[in-house]
């Protein structure tokens, strides 16, 4: 494939991947306890933070939100906001802090998942009805760990789909690199 | 005064231009938030509806086929023991046969009551059998995904019930699947009332899979655990007289004009793997609530029109 058959093949790519993970992490990802499923949009979103622009982060955040909140029972408004919110969280520590590798992107998203956590429930508790506290903490404290798993082992395929659909990293784009 | 302030800004934007779209970037998920209210019933957006045709039927297979190799695995382990267990079998079927023969009378006996109770509840309801295919992805809500939606008369807020109780009430609706949100979610109420001393009150989820609690139970009132939550029919939304669940835990503040209560779901939402959503209006709750005459409204065999 040549580089405009990549661009026009990546998105309908994307998001016939994006149906077939919500399709398996309503029905087969679910975990015990109520503990919600395995889903990929924090790692996914985690990733487009560490390496788009700001901008980019900011676009790509609200349409990727507005996929994964159609498999997620809260209110559309509120889950998308915190997930916007948590990539630009993370956009501001992957800019202040140096980070590279697996080891770092897994604890990112990690960090993703709490602020996206917390911000999920001062929202649902100010707009709707929260969560009580202790089940907060086990349910963050749970995806924390589900999600930093995810990110470690799902980032070299990330890293791979970049090189393959010959995507720039933000610090070679602007020649900061 | 302009041809000072303009040339200020100018050079303020020229300055300061990236911090100011950073900001902008970061303060536009409140403005997302200020302008986009949600509705009390939700409408799809025409991604949601063409993700469903998509996602649900995939999911509803992969859900049907771990079921499928859970009872093949089953089945298996089961193998091993088989002919200890056959002999086991063979004399416990003797005990068994003549305990049929009693509860046969019973079952004659139970119908014999049920008729003369006439089970009002259901007598004039339709409803839509439904398999859940999922759960949706967030802990923060209790929400299920069902094989049953707009094409099959399923709407936003009608209540969705099993043979042990209500389950919750539909959400979302998609032209062949749907969602509802369980009683135990954290943004699911219902109108209750307990069947021994008739005290009112709101069943309130508590994000638990298992329990919810009662709001607005007033503390003169006579709750006890082990009492059996039934729905009022006074929220709009479920029939009068379902199974909501048991008592399990009272507490009753040294002061204060409310007590609180803790109810155990009588449906599991673990173990159910099908439901039934009531596709009848409220109205027709209130008709079936109030018959003319109990007896003359017929035995309940057959209370209830099964659509699916």
């Amino acid at each position: 494939m040549n580089k405009i058959q990549k661009k026009w093949a990546e998105i309908p790519l994307l998001i016939l991947i994006f149906w077939l993970c919500q399709a398996t992490e309503i029905s087969l990802g679910v975990l015990p306890w109520g503990l919600g499923s395995i889903s990929i949009f924090a790692a996914i979103l985690a990733f487009i933070s560490y390496s788009r622009s700001w901008e980019r982060t900011t676009i790509l955040a609200y349409l990727i939100s507005l996929v994964a909140s159609a498999t997620a029972g809260t209110k559309g408004t509120l889950f998308i906001v915190s997930m916007v919110w948590a990539s630009l969280f993370s956009k501001l520590l992957s800019s202040a802090f140096n980070l590279e590798g697996r080891n770092s992107f897994a604890v990112l998203t990690g960090w993703f998942v709490l602020f996206q956590k917390i911000t999920l429930w001062i929202l649902l508790n100010h707009f709707a009805r929260s969560p009580t506290v202790g089940l907060f903490f086990v349910h963050a404290f749970s995806q924390i760990l589900i999600n930093a798993i995810i990110a470690w082992i799902i980032y070299p395929a990330f890293i791979k789909w970049d090189q393959y659909f010959e995507h720039v990293p933000e610090e070679e784009s602007r020649g900061l690199a | 005064m302009i041809v000072i302030v303009v040339p200020l800004f100018q050079r303020f934007w020229r300055n300061n231009r990236a911090l100011i779209l950073k900001l902008a970037l970061v303060l536009s998920p409140a403005l997302a938030l200020m302008i986009m209210k949600a509705p009390p019933v939700p409408k799809l957006h025409l991604y949601d509806r063409t993700q469903s045709y998509f996602v649900h039927p995939i999911a509803e297979g992969l859900h049907n086929a771990r079921r499928g190799s859970g009872v093949v695995f089953d089945r298996y382990i089961h193998l091993v023991d088989v002919q200890v267990e056959n002999e086991k079998l063979k004399t416990e079927n003797e005990k068994l046969l003549a305990e049929i023969l009693t509860l046969q009378e019973v079952q004659v006996e139970n119908q014999r009551l049920k008729s003369a109770l006439s089970m009002p509840i259901l007598s004039k309801t339709t409803f839509v059998t439904g398999q859940i295919l999922g759960q949706d992805s967030n802990p923060e809500s209790l929400g299920f995904f069902i094989n049953v939606g707009s094409n099959n008369g399923i709407k936003p807020r009608m209540p969705v019930i099993s043979n042990n109780g209500i389950v919750g009430t539909v959400t979302r609706v998609y032209p062949n699947s749907s969602m509802f949100l369980a009683l135990q979610d954290p943004s699911h109420a219902v109108d209750g009332t307990i069947r021994r001393s008739r005290a009112r009150f709101i069943v309130q989820g508590d994000g638990k899979p298992l329990v919810g609690h009662l709001k607005y139970l007033d503390r003169a009132e006579d709750v006890r655990v082990g009492d059996t939550v039934i729905t009022s029919g006074l929220d709009g939304v479920f029939p009068k007289g379902l199974k909501v669940g048991t008592i399990v835990k009272v507490q009753r503040p040294k002061s204060g004009i409310t007590q609180t209560a803790e109810v155990r779901a009588s449906a599991d939402l673990g173990q159910i793997e099908e439901v039934m959503v009531i596709t009848s209006e409220p109205n027709d709750f209130i008709e079936a609530d109030n018959p003319v005459d109990p007896l003359a409204s017929g035995p309940s065999e057959d209370s209830g029109t099964r659509v699916q």
